[in-house]
């Protein structure tokens, strides 16, 4: 591991094809990850749809897509679990690769953090 | 020990962000060492008195002061909320007509509290 490497955490609170967020999200994460640190996405509020199974998207940032690669490409997704409880998203539902979560769990995350970026409040 | 920040800066029930950030602040609360600020027009979040109905939002106002009255009451509990008073002179709000155990602050404590926090949330 190098010495050099970070950990940033993604705080993901807005829809996928609402705005921006989620698209700058991926881009971030994608760069981080290419320049060698670790990323935390942790999707909250209308930020678990972007990893709702089933979208298609044409024309603009497709988010199922951008975050299927940066699961495989091994950046760490967890999902607030009331959240998809309350949309009626179960885990059949959500992305192989990312995980319902807690937030006891988020917490954890932005205590093992060195950078946690807010996108969607 | 960890000091976690939740900036609220937008009015209860328009959006689900201040009862999302009010869920934040008290969860952290039980955990680490964890602060509030309340500016533009999160200060709204903590005027006495909100009364939903049968809207099928909980009281936030309500729920901010039990967190501290419970937090008073317990050892373990870290929680500071603070209302940046600038934001409560723009909107004409009666410091008077807020929750009690809020503190209110200026933009130099704001900007204290705020660059104190190991880790922010913004809502």
């Amino acid at each position: 591991m190098s010495v050099t490497q970070k950990t940033l955490t993604i705080f993901l609170a807005a829809a996928p094809y609402a705005g921006e967020h989620a698209s700058t999200a991926m881009r971030l994460a994608r760069a981080a990850l290419d320049a060698g640190h670790r990323v935390n996405v942790f999707a909250s509020a209308d930020g678990v749809y972007g990893f709702a199974v089933g979208g298609r998207a044409k024309g603009l940032p497709d988010a199922v897509a951008g975050f299927s690669d940066l699961i495989a490409r091994g950046a760490r997704v967890e999902l607030c679990g009331s959240c998809l409880v309350t949309r009626g998203l179960h885990r059949e539902s959500v992305l192989p690769g990312a995980e319902p979560s807690s937030l006891e769990k988020l917490f954890r995350l932005i205590r093992e953090s060195d950078v946690l970026l807010t996108l969607g409040n | 020990m960890d000091t976690f920040c939740v900036m609220f800066r937008k009015a209860p029930y328009g959006t689900i962000q201040a009862a999302e950030g009010l869920r934040h602040l008290i969860a952290a609360a039980g955990t680490m060492v964890a602060t509030a600020v309340l500016l533009d027009d999160g200060v709204y979040l903590a005027r006495r008195g909100q009364e939903p109905g049968a809207s099928g939002w909980v009281s936030l106002s309500g729920a901010l002061e039990r967190a501290l009255v419970d937090c008073r009451a317990d050892p373990s509990c870290h929680l500071q909320v603070y209302v940046h008073e600038g934001s409560l002179r723009d909107r004409r709000l009666d410091p008077t007509t807020l929750v009690p155990g809020v503190e209110l602050v200026d933009d130099d404590r704001v900007a204290t509290v705020i660059a104190e926090a190991r880790r922010l949330l913004i809502f």
